[in-house]
């Protein structure tokens, strides 16, 4: 019974996914929600065939220089690795430094990231990532500050804690008991402003399953809220895959 | 006279129209294999409908070039991640350019005050370029939109086209929120059933 009104809601939602109608926040979380359910899946994509034809109805010709601006701005565009590497052509050199390196989110941290490469390349790809150069900043002084406030990220298989402390301009990831991403899949978190996505921090937990991520130089806009999705290798500029935490 | 893709008669069509036959799945999966000319062919195969989506929901012209640029340097990017047994090629793409179009819209709009938008009909006439059979897919969406009862239209149309919320559109509309579902839910199945669900 309530399996059926918890259908029939996620199918209206499923109309408004389709036509773009829910707010970034709750498509996340709609997307989350049928994650598991493929007769679900396969609605939202009929129900987004649909809306397709609304496009047809509104195509207009582009400007004939569009075509040059578009071809040449490609040109040093990096493509993402497919879902399922196997699918995907190519030598496996290529493919490995490919989808290996990790695309840091944060732009004022370019020395984290050259380390991360390095712990990546050295075969740890299974442990996470953590940090110890991010301005003398560690977990501890994070966590132990005066001023910090834990914002907990709440998902079906995971709950972590994202510890922010304004006095030190910083915040901590920190979890247990994290399942390990399939294949080279990877946590992305995102930090979600005015319905807008940013990418945060892409990480893996270690593998007895902690995670401890520490991001200085980083301050929380007012009303900003917080989700953690599956993203293939390196992470995404949007989400792309299934919610898995979130902050309420 | 309809005329299909195969037929010499149809890549003589092309040409003349200065594009080349085209095979949307083959480009695409040309282009997640870094080939640029068949992501060439793939813009030429999409550029319409993502231009003309993107245009009506951005409106400004320069903006709606500025987003088919990063909408096609997604597709670019993304390529290897498209599911055929998921969605057409087309549909695909439609989302992607629909998702940017809106994003840009409602990051412009967070500062801005929202109520001064109008809604402007775009006249648009078929170009040389454009074939018969998109100017008979087009024909054919117009008509099924047409033939939707007014208020799913309507809540489609704010939706689909204005990139509004549907918290938004309750309040535009001054109704209940689960009528705005509802419209909007039986607006889509029945424009499915008018469109045969392409």
């Amino acid at each position: 019974m309530m399996d059926r009104e918890r259908d029939e809601e996620l199918r209206e939602l499923l109309a408004l996914a389709a036509v773009g109608a829910l707010d970034r926040e709750e498509q996340v979380r709609v997307e989350a929600a049928i994650a598991d359910r493929p007769d679900l899946q396969a609605e939202l994509a009929e129900l987004e065939a649909t809306a397709a034809a609304m496009a047809t109805a509104t195509a207009e010709e582009p400007p004939a220089h569009l075509r040059g601006d578009v071809l040449a701005a490609i040109a040093d565009v990096p493509q993402l690795a497919p879902r399922h590497p196997a699918r995907r052509a190519g030598s496996p050199a290529e493919l490995e430094v490919d989808e290996l390196a990790p695309r840091r989110r944060r732009r004022w941290l370019p020395a984290v990231a050259a380390a991360a490469v390095v712990a990546l390349l050295a075969g740890t790809l299974a442990v996470i990532v953590v940090e110890d150069g991010d301005g003398g900043i560690d977990t501890a002084s994070v966590v132990e500050d005066e001023s910090a406030v834990v914002i907990p990220l709440d998902g079906a298989v995971m709950s972590l804690r994202l510890v922010h402390a304004p006095d030190v301009n910083a915040f901590a990831l920190l979890g247990d008991g994290v399942p390990m991403p399939t294949g080279d899949d990877v946590y992305e978190l995102w930090m979600i402003e005015d319905e807008q996505p940013h990418p945060v921090e892409v990480f893996r937990p270690r593998s007895d399953g902690a995670v401890e991520v520490v991001m200085a130089d980083m301050a929380m806009p007012a009303g900003a809220s917080f989700a953690v999705t599956i993203e293939p290798a390196g992470g995404s500029d949007q989400p792309t895959g299934a919610v898995v935490a979130a902050s309420s | 006279v309809v005329t299909r893709w195969g037929d010499p008669i149809a890549a003589q069509v092309w040409k003349i129209g200065g594009r080349v036959s085209l095979d949307l799945e083959a480009s695409l999966a040309g282009a997640a294999a870094g080939d640029h000319e068949a992501f060439a062919a793939l813009y030429d195969g999409l550029a319409p409908i993502v231009f003309g989506v993107v245009r009506r929901v951005v409106k400004d012209r320069a903006h709606a070039e500025e987003v088919t640029q990063e909408v096609f340097v997604e597709i670019w990017r993304q390529a290897a991640r498209f599911d055929p047994g998921r969605a057409s090629v087309r549909t695909w793409a439609v989302m992607i350019a629909h998702r940017r179009a809106v994003d840009r819209v409602r990051s412009e709009q967070a500062h801005r005050d929202r109520h001064v938008r109008t809604y402007v009909a775009e006249p648009a006439a078929a170009t040389p370029e454009e074939t018969m059979v998109e100017v008979d897919d087009r024909r054919r969406a117009r008509r099924a939109m047409a033939t939707l009862p007014a208020v799913q239209r309507q809540a489609l149309e704010l939706a689909f086209y204005d990139g509004l919320t549907h918290v938004e559109i309750a309040e535009r509309l001054d109704v209940a929120l689960g009528t705005v579902k509802t419209r909007i839910r039986d607006g889509l199945i029945r424009l499915r059933a008018g469109t045969g669900g392409r």
